[in-house]
């Protein structure tokens, strides 16, 4: 039973299957009668459709005004137009580079002044000079609590505007600033620059440097220790010649005592250097440097430096430092160990300015007593009473601040009973001064202080004596003074005054800046002397919370110069060619780090000998942060501008007066000989035959057709092709090589063909590449447009008019052209959707002479017939 | 009682079995066999895509082209009901095409029914004119 049931399966299976393709065969059939193809037409067809451009042209040389190459691929009238330019130059950017002047180099290569594309050479900026008519700057660095106490804070006065300006941060000294010390470069060539030096809470010295941009700090430069900061035991002071600066410290130590630290342009602080005191051996509390004028015979002075130091076992001593070394200056013994008081500031020293002798002073332990040294740099005179006999008492805070224009000396001193007193020094006498005041603000702060007006002989003594106001009398050397002003500032006592010269006599200047730091609020204000009026500018104009009175959280110094002229002076040179030119083009693209840079271009003239300042190699400009491109074309000799071997070299200059330090960016210098004042035009392009519809073996050439317009014609155009083989473009086997004339105002049409060594122009993948250019004759710079330009293959095939009226999709497979001598079979792979006409080309298909007969058939054995009768 | 000369049960189920497995065995061959004969026999399809009158030579060429799904023999042909000659063997595989050479001399205008038969049956037949 098992058996006969699978049979029957087996035969119904068997029997299924077969049912199932008779069912498959009948749809077959069903198609095939509903396949419903119809042949058209068939011509004989003797061109491929045109290739044309599926790219933007290459231009050899000229220039593209408008259009794109898509305008270029039909017959419309729409065209992209192209335009000669010069033909014969060559462009040469520089190879080297001279830096100006004290400019220094910053960041790039000459390599990226080849091409305009950001990618810049940096150089910096100097200075160059000073303005001699701009008002004196001064600089305030000071404690204040905004943000934080461990970052120093810092205020330029404008001289111009008479007012201070906002206040800015100095990096941190990561501890709470207590005592500030600025100096100012004496040189011009840094007159910007300006070192400021803090002694913190934890002990440790900061120092910063102001390079005419950024702030650089060196944190922790010395370690004066938690005992010496309570009081000013460092100095900070530029050496007069070198531009060096000298930082002299307390090491808070009992030998080894002073530290000092030198400051040298392009280097930065040196190591530690150790000073172990000769007579003393007292921690060292207070230190005051003073530079020489410079104004000794002889070189000795040039860089002299004199200290004044005063340790906790009330010694006070001194050095000179002349620039390498520290001297006693021939003492063999302490100057006084025991002087009035060691915690004040009791020393101060200062030069005379015209005979450049230091003098040395501090108060003594007898009241009334003060004893003065002087040094001329080679005798340090014995220790020399001054006896000032309405003080009353021992000095506490003594200053000496020495005529700008004389030898004369000011002294001032606040004693231990608040009196203040004062005296003047002629050069070689003292003068002693009534008592100006009885019962000043404090004794325990400097609140007194003397500033000499810049032109000399006449100053101003300040200083706090009622709360709520501040005193002032001028002075007259030797000893004439105005009466006491007391002018309101602020609420309460003035602990800390502060005045200091301008070190520049401008007619309207400020004279003499000072700050005054006012108790109990702890504001810091300032005031000005102008020669004639005292101003209050503000009771917390600098600072509104330095938080304590403790310490002179403070330092004001003017500038020593003018504001400065920064100059950027770059020299690029570089080489060219020795032939005749018809013209030269220089260019340059370049900005500034800053806005409105007066600039200068200069292409040096060989002829001349020297760089033009105006017309043909110059050009001059205000140029700022904006990459900004100068040009200029030379016609008249322009051989001038290179010498006879082609060198050539251009001088950019930038010059702008400001505060701030910039720099020139240099992006492009392209120095562009002619040699021909030919215009000349050379565009390119690629443009494909379908060598799968028309095989390389059925084409018998290529035709090419451009359609174009000029606005001169006076020369001719021609079509060439590129010749993959030879790797050039030719004309050889072109039909005609004489080029197209053409004709004004209207479409000229040029075509070429092709028929001799064309397969040289046919790429594998079928790509032509079409060079289109102009004869060369003309001085006029024409401009072509282009409507058309295209190729195509020279065949001789057939087109076959198609059409799929069925439901369905079919396959062609064969294409029979017959005649009574010839019936020709080719192979077909052609696909046809339901209802889609299409022309199907075969370069292969030779149409016979007369009549004929063609046939299309179908993978499912349909037929189309088509006769040509 | 007991015929001894009997076949016993089992015996007697298995010549059973395998008279029923013969049987169905080529009960299921023949099928096969017949089912398969009428497959490819459903499965021809020749198609003559050109026919060429060379008088010169003295045939008509046909262009047969195979576009079933088995291959095919040109097993005669039929000229006007008279069997004539050809280049025997003629075979083509599946989509295979060419040209099958009748020995036979046309003059213009006359009038040929051609009839080609393969080896399982089919015609491939039309009537032609000589150009």
């Amino acid at each position: 039973m098992i058996v006969v049931m699978l049979s029957l399966v087996l035969v119904v299976i068997i029997v299924g299957n077969v049912v199932l393709w008779s069912y498959q065969m009948n749809q077959f059939d069903m198609d095939r009668m509903q396949e419903t193809l119809s042949l058209t037409n068939v011509t004989r067809i003797t061109r491929s459709s045109w290739g044309t451009a599926q790219n933007e042209y290459s231009i050899g040389t000229g220039s593209r005004l408008s259009g794109t190459y898509t305008d270029t691929t039909t017959l419309d009238g729409v065209y992209e137009t192209f335009r000669e330019e010069l033909q014969g130059f060559d462009v040469y950017n520089p190879s080297d580079y001279t830096l100006g002047g004290s400019t220094s180099y910053v960041s790039g290569n000459i390599t990226n002044l080849s091409s305009n594309d950001d990618a810049y050479m940096n150089f910096r900026s100097y200075v160059s000079g000073s303005s001699a008519t701009s008002l004196s700057d001064a600089f305030v660095a000071y404690r204040d609590s905004t943000t934080t106490l461990n970052i120093p804070k810092e205020r330029t006065w404008d001289g111009d505007s008479t007012a201070w300006g906002s206040q800015s941060d100095l990096p941190t000294s990561d501890s709470p600033v207590r005592w500030v010390r600025v100096a100012f470069c004496p040189l011009e060539s840094r007159s910007y620059e300006k070192i400021v030096v803090t002694l913190s809470d934890d002990g440790y010295l900061d120092a910063y440097v102001w390079n005419g941009t950024s702030w650089t700090a060196t944190n922790n430069i010395a370690f004066p220790g938690t005992t010496a900061n309570a009081y000013k035991c460092f100095d900070v002071a530029y050496e007069k010649t070198s531009g060096k600066a000298v930082l002299v410290y307390s090491r808070g130590t009992t030998t080894n005592e002073i530290g000092y630290r030198i400051w040298t342009f392009g280097t930065g602080w040196g190591s530690e250097q150790l000073l172990n005191l000769a007579y003393t051996s007292g921690i060292v509390r207070w230190v005051s440097l003073a530079p020489s004028p410079e104004t000794r015979a002889g070189t000795g002075d040039d860089n002299e430096i004199a200290l004044i130091y005063l340790d906790a076992n009330v010694d006070a001593h001194g050095y000179a430092w002349d620039g390498s070394t520290w001297s006693l200056m021939g003492a063999t013994a302490v100057w006084d160990n025991s002087v009035a008081i060691a915690t004040e500031e009791c020393i101060a020293v200062a030069y005379e300015q015209t005979t450049g002798e230091a003098m040395f002073i501090w108060a003594d332990s007898v009241s009334n007593r003060f004893y003065y040294k002087t040094w001329d740099g080679t005798t340090l005179s014995a220790n020399t009473l001054l006896t000032i006999t309405a003080t009353g008492g021992v000095g506490n805070w003594v200053t000496l601040k020495a005529d700008p224009a004389s030898d004369d000396l000011f002294f001032t001193v606040v004693n231990g009973g608040s009196d203040l007193n004062t005296a003047y020094w002629s050069g070689s006498a003292w003068t002693v001064h009534t008592e100006h005041d009885s019962a000043v603000d404090t004794n325990a702060r400097r609140c007194a202080d003397f500033a000499w007006e810049p032109t000399g002989g006449k100053g101003l003594l300040v200083w706090g004596t009622t709360a709520g106001q501040i005193a002032y009398r001028t002075f007259t050397a030797p000893d004439t003074w105005g009466p006491q002003q007391n002018l309101a500032m602020g609420a309460n006592a003035h602990p800390w005054v502060q005045l200091r010269t301008n070190t520049r006599n401008i007619a309207g200047d400020t004279l003499i800046l000072g700050a005054v730091l006012e108790g109990t609020v702890f504001d810091l204000g300032a005031v000005r002397w102008d020669g004639t009026s005292f101003t209050i500018i503000g009771t917390n104009t600098i600072a509104s919370d330095t938080t304590v009175i403790t310490y002179e959280c403070f330092e004001v110094e003017f500038m020593n110069f003018g504001t400065p002229e920064f100059t950027c002076e770059v020299e690029f040179s570089g080489t060219s060619n020795t032939q005749n030119w018809t013209q030269l083009e220089w260019t340059t693209d370049l900005s500034f780090t800053t806005a409105d840079v007066t600039t200068t271009l200069q292409l040096y003239n060989y002829s001349a000998s020297q760089y033009p300042t105006s017309g043909d190699g110059y050009i001059t400009d205000t140029i700022g942060q904006t990459d900004t491109t100068e040009n200029q074309t030379i016609t008249a000799t322009p051989t001038d501008f290179r010498d006879i071997s082609g060198n050539w070299k251009m001088k950019i200059t930038g010059t702008k007066t400001t505060d701030t330090q910039f720099e020139l960016k240099e992006d492009l210098i392209e120095f562009k000989a002619t040699t021909s004042d030919i215009y000349r035009l050379k565009i390119s392009n690629d443009f494909g035959i379908g060598l799968s519809t028309y095989p390389r073996d059925y084409i018998q050439g290529i035709e090419i057709l451009i359609r174009y317009n000029t606005t001169e014609d006076t020369e001719r155009w021609f079509l060439r092709a590129y010749n993959w083989t030879a790797s050039s473009f030719s004309d050889v086997g072109f039909n005609s090589t004489a080029g197209s004339q053409p004709t004004l105002n209207e479409w000229n049409e040029y075509t070429i063909n092709v028929t001799d060594n064309w397969t040289d122009y046919v790429r594998d993948d079928g790509v032509i590449r079409i060079e289109f250019s102009d004869e060369g004759l003309t001085t006029n710079q024409t401009s072509v447009g282009i409507d058309f330009l295209g190729v195509r293959a020279i065949i001789d095939g057939t087109r076959l008019d198609l059409k799929n009226s069925s439901p369905l999709s079919l396959h062609i497979t064969a294409i029979w052209i017959t005649n009574s001598t010839v019936h020709q079979r080719y192979s077909a792979n052609l696909f046809m959707n339901s209802g889609e006409s299409t022309s199907y080309i075969r370069a292969d298909v030779l149409l016979p002479q007369g009549d004929f007969l063609a046939k299309v058939v179908t993978e499912r054995g349909n037929m189309a017939v088509f006769s040509s009768d | 009682m007991r015929n001894k000369r009997a076949i016993t049960p089992v015996l007697s189920s298995l010549l059973l079995t395998v008279v029923a497995v013969a049987g169905m065995a080529i009960a299921t061959s023949a099928t096969f066999v017949i089912t398969t004969n009428l497959r490819e026999n459903m499965s021809e399809r020749v198609i003559a895509e050109d026919v060429w009158f060379k008088a010169s030579a003295g045939t008509v060429d046909v262009y047969l082209h195979n576009v079933g799904k088995v291959k095919i023999h040109v097993l005669d042909v039929y000229v006007n009901h008279t069997r004539r000659s050809f280049n025997s063997p003629f075979n083509l595989e599946l989509n295979e095409h060419g040209w099958l050479s009748i020995y036979l001399d046309s003059n213009s205008g006359d009038l040929f029914y051609i009839d080609i038969v393969t080896s399982r049956g089919t015609h491939i037949a039309s009537h032609y004119t000589a150009p």
